[in-house]
């Protein structure tokens, strides 16, 4: 573990992850902060491989990069005014005051805790161990979590779906909204003087 | 097996990293430069071969549509890829001013990314990959959905809103079919154990089939969503300038241009190395991979993977993206979730009883062929659209002339419409 | 409120307009409409005409009747022998000019010669339209290529033809023609079957096409629809057999319709009629008479004063020509009625409520040449 190509690797990507995570704060214009954010999730990700859990670091990558970060950039497309500069507001004082006591007491405790040592070598199955624990000793925050993610994604639904009366592509809609008129042949009368003087 | 006489018999080249890199003293710098070694030994192979593809593409379209296509550049117009290239580098790169001055560079480099890496564990034969991960199927996965970023903020940084549009629009389906996609790989990692790329392999090879015999609806579903992910028809409603205004490389030239276009292309040979490597056996061809090199088995089969997309291309017209959505999420994502509990209930019986495995996996394989009917009839059934089911053919008027009153005389007739009581003049 | 690409605040749940052409891939030719959609869904269409106004009818006036004939040529450039045609026989009309029995047979020929041709053309880039990458248009244009060789071996031209006089037609038939019409006849039916073959009940087309731009039969008769939108809509109007003209009286021949006036059956209904076309072709081939080709008629023709309207029945519907003589030898007045311009009147109403994609789709149906809107 006190390799050179180890502390190569690991502060390499501290490196990384800590600036991109600086970036996303200080970067004014809203979509520079996601796609800094990107990067220091790709930086946990090399983070989580040099202590050789391949699995988790694949997650991440699929995970934060794939889903959420998609989410995020669609919320702000979605957002009016997202292109303005985030950086004005008069709270920054207090802001600043406040990180220092949150840095000041981190600081503090991971210096202070005895973190313990860990294991020396990497774990062959990962994905088998994550997975039977998953089922057998934490199926039950395994299953909330499922029924959580279900419970937002039927309420999304609800809340952003348009009355079917309100535009749509089909046929039956297009009938009842009179755009279109029925295959019967209607009650109208025919028109006098048809083209071609008739039949 | 044939032994092998050194190093540099290409039938197994997977001894060359270890020669060279033998006589460095750390270990890690060892790994590092036969890792290097290695992505250089594949990017030779791909490059080429990605040139020559852009050549075979253009002229089986060609003859699809019955024209020769290119055969003006160099003999048989083998030149023309080369041609393209050349006008894309040397055209004037525009951007356009109010576009973000660093954003906009950032796309076309960042969806290079994902393309080559997902090269990285492609098994080229038994020993010979860039990198063995444990985790392959899921490394596949998770580096190609980072491509959906790179479009989207193409279509951001752009500063027009239809390339805006059709960049959401483009995620919004490239996110959808990630679902399906996800849902075949999982089945077949089910259904051999394995989420490593070779061992998947190694598993088609150790119980004599091809996967797809095992799998046949899940290799269609994982065939269908990776073209709607690279963007091709039946789905490519990134290209259709027909239906969008704009698409999100619009206002990109140059070679920037040409990085999405060759960043199609070099995703769709991966994917067909992929689909060879999950299910028509990789490497492996019933003991052929002892004669010939195994890379050049693959390289095969990724080419008959590849004609199957450009023969698709070539024919089928473009869905509209509402089809698009319905044909995913109604269909493929139930029917994934079918197959994926029918091959863990299939595989859990396998390992649980001991059975013999060349006799069961040919039941499930009969059984599974049986599901794919049901699936694909139920679906028909349920939500086939009512057009179908109209006749496919021109009413002739026999010898009727005239306007609104023979009209409604054909309706009566043919149709078996009602006749309107009491028709005007 | 809507939006437009250039505002600075764009708020996604308001419409915005999209401007679709002048320089468009799919619009044939330099057609532009605004199209506002909300999401996917159009709201409204508006069609801006004149890109390519040539002021063809005022030009007509200050040419001889005979002169003017090229210029029908480029009115509707896919059909030209269509054009000339009507335009000789309003003249005919106007003047009292009669026509030999082997011109009108040679009329007829290239009349239907020219029909296959634009509907291969129309319903290739109908299909294009829905995305099919040129495929099926490639296939049709191996048929149309044969029908122009034909042109050229008759004419010397493949597009503008300037073939039919004013009491006839300009050359006779040369030698080579009957036969080589006679082997494309002979082949066509089996190129029809591949296409019906592939294209018909594809499930990505019917999926595309059907209940897309739909305009019921009292609609389409009270927009004045004509040609294959109006037959299918399931009205069986067709000038070829409601006021026949040229002959057309002695063929035998039926007429296509459609059943809900979607795109699907307006592409069924071209299908068809091409079908039609080789029917009549066959009976024109059988049965050419003998004799003169065209009527002696002086070359600056000074008709009495008066008007005529002649029309036929062009690939696109009822294309008339409307001419006014004062008695010089240039019409007085000179009106080309365009199926096309008429046929997209409705386009709005059939788009409406639609999609973005729909709206293309429905304007490949309508099989629109923009040379003859705008003239």
């Amino acid at each position: 573990m006190s390799d050179v190509g180890f502390h190569l690797a690991f502060w390499s990507l501290s490196a990384i992850t800590i600036g991109a995570a600086l970036m996303v704060v200080v970067s004014r214009n809203l979509i520079h902060a996601v796609v800094f954010l990107i990067l220091s999730f790709i930086g946990v990700a090399g983070l989580y491989l040099t202590l050789s859990a391949e699995f988790i670091a694949v997650v991440q990558i699929l995970i934060y990069v794939g889903a959420i970060a998609v989410l995020m950039l669609f919320a702000i497309m979605l957002t009016p005014r997202a292109g303005r500069d985030n950086s004005e507001t008069g709270m920054r004082l207090p802001a600043l005051v406040l990180m220092g006591l949150i840095i000041a007491a981190g600081t503090f405790i991971g210096l202070e805790t005895d973190w313990g040592s860990m294991r020396g070598e990497a774990i062959d199955n990962q994905a088998r161990i994550i997975g039977e624990s998953l089922i057998n000793e934490f199926v039950l925050p395994f299953e909330v979590a499922a029924v959580l993610l279900t419970a937002a994604l039927v309420g999304a639904i609800a809340l952003a779906r348009e009355d079917p009366e309100d535009g749509s592509l089909h046929y039956a809609s297009l009938l009842e909204e009179g755009l279109i008129s029925p295959d019967e042949p209607s009650d109208a009368a025919p028109l006098s003087g048809t083209p071609g003087g008739g039949d | 097996m044939i032994p092998l006489a050194k190093w540099y018999d290409l039938r197994d080249l997977s001894g060359l990293s270890e020669e060279i890199t033998g006589w460095i003293g750390a270990d890690w710098l060892a790994s590092l430069v036969s890792g290097l070694l290695g992505a250089l030994g594949v990017l030779a192979v791909v490059g080429p071969t990605l040139l020559i593809l852009i050549w075979v593409e253009r002229k089986v379209i060609a003859r699809f549509q019955q024209r020769y296509g290119p055969n003006r550049v160099g003999p048989k117009g083998l030149v023309q890829p080369v041609a393209d290239a050349l006008k894309l580098v040397l055209k004037e790169e525009l951007r356009p001013r109010a576009a973000d001055k660093y954003l906009f560079l950032l796309p076309p480099v960042l969806i290079f990314l994902p393309a080559l890496l997902i090269w990285g564990v492609v098994p080229f034969g038994p020993n010979m990959q860039v990198a063995d991960l444990n985790v392959g199927v899921l490394y596949l996965l998770a580096v190609s959905s980072t491509g959906v970023i790179a479009i989207f903020i193409a279509g951001w940084s752009s500063n027009n809103k239809y390339a805006l549009f059709g960049a959401m629009r483009v995620v919004a389906m490239s996110i959808s079919y990630e679902v399906p996609m996800v849902l075949a790989l999982l089945t077949v990692v089910f259904f051999t154990g394995t989420m490593s790329l070779n061992g998947i392999v190694e598993w088609q090879q150790s119980e004599d089939l091809f996967l797809v015999l095992m799998l046949p609806m899940t290799a269609f579903m994982f065939f269908f969503s990776a073209t709607a992910e690279l963007n091709r028809t039946p789905l490519d409603i990134s290209e259709a300038e027909s239906e969008i205004v704009a698409g999100y490389h619009t206002e990109y030239s140059g070679m920037r241009f040409g990085l999405f276009y060759a960043v199609e292309l070099l995703n769709t040979l991966a994917i067909s190395a992929f689909i060879a490597t999950f299910f028509l056996g990789g490497w492996w061809l019933w003991g052929l991979d002892e004669w010939v090199p195994p890379w050049i088995i693959l390289l095969a089969k990724t080419g008959g993977v590849y004609f199957i997309f450009i023969w698709t291309r070539g024919t089928l017209p473009r869905l509209r993206i509402d089809q698009m959505m319905h044909f995913c999420w109604k269909f493929l994502v139930p029917v994934g979730l079918v197959f994926l509990v029918a091959a863990a209930v299939e595989r859990t019986l396998l390992l649980e009883n001991n059975w013999d495995a060349s006799i069961a996996l040919p039941v499930f394989g009969i059984i599974n062929a049986g599901l794919t009917v049901v699936a694909v009839v139920t679906w028909a059934k349920l939500s086939g659209t009512e057009s179908q089911k109209l006749p496919s053919n021109a009413i002739m008027a026999r010898g009727r002339v005239g306007g609104l009153r023979a009209a409604q005389a054909i309706r009566v007739d043919e149709l078996g419409a009602e006749p309107v009581a009491g028709g005007g003049d | 409120m809507t939006l437009s690409p250039t505002d600075t605040e764009f708020d996604p749940r308001e419409p915005i307009t999209v401007n679709l052409g002048p320089q468009h891939p799919s619009t044939h030719g330099v057609f532009r409409l605004k199209i506002q959609i909300d999401g996917e869904i159009v709201r409204d269409a508006e069609m801006i005409i004149g890109y390519l106004h040539r002021s063809m009818e005022k030009l007509a006036e200050e040419r001889t009747y005979t002169q003017n004939i090229p210029f029908t040529d480029r009115i509707d450039y896919l059909a030209a022998m269509s054009n000339n045609l009507a335009y000789c026989l309003s003249v005919e009309k106007l003047a009292g000019v009669e026509v030999p029995p082997r011109a009108q047979f040679i009329r007829v020929l290239f009349a239907e010669l020219q029909r296959i041709a634009s509907h291969a053309m129309a319903n290739g880039t109908f299909i294009n339209d829905c995305g099919a990458w040129h495929t099926p248009l490639f296939h049709m244009f191996r048929e149309r290529e044969k029908v122009l060789d034909l042109f050229e071996m008759t004419c010397g031209a493949r597009l503008t033809t300037n073939y039919m006089r004013i009491g006839g037609v300009a050359f006779d038939l040369p030698e080579g023609l009957l036969p080589a019409v006679r082997t494309f006849l002979d082949e066509m039916p089996g190129h029809i079957e591949d296409y019906e073959s592939m294209l018909i009940g594809n499930e990505i087309l019917v999926a595309r096409a059907r209940g897309v731009g739909q305009i019921s039969a009292e609609d389409a008769v009270n927009a004045s629809f004509s040609g294959p939108v109006l037959r299918g809509s399931g009205v069986p109007f067709d000038l070829r057999k409601a006021d026949p003209y040229c002959g057309y009286e002695n063929f035998d021949f039926d007429i296509p319709v459609g059943r809900q006036g979607d795109c699907y059956d307006r592409f069924l209904v071209r299908m068809a009629e091409v079908k039609e076309s080789i029917r009549i072709l066959n009976q024109v081939v059988d049965n050419i008479p003998d004799g003169p080709w065209l009527t002696d008629v002086p070359l600056h023709l000074r008709p009495d004063p008066g008007e005529a309207y002649a029309r036929v029945e062009s690939p696109r519907g009822e294309l008339g020509f409307y001419l006014v003589s004062d008695g010089g030898p240039a019409p007085f007045r000179f009106h080309c009625r365009p199926p096309s311009l008429i046929n997209l009147t409705a386009l709005k109403e059939m788009t409406l409520g639609g999609s973005l994609a729909d709206a293309i789709v429905t304007l490949g149906s309508l099989d629109i040449v923009v040379g003859e809107i705008d003239r």
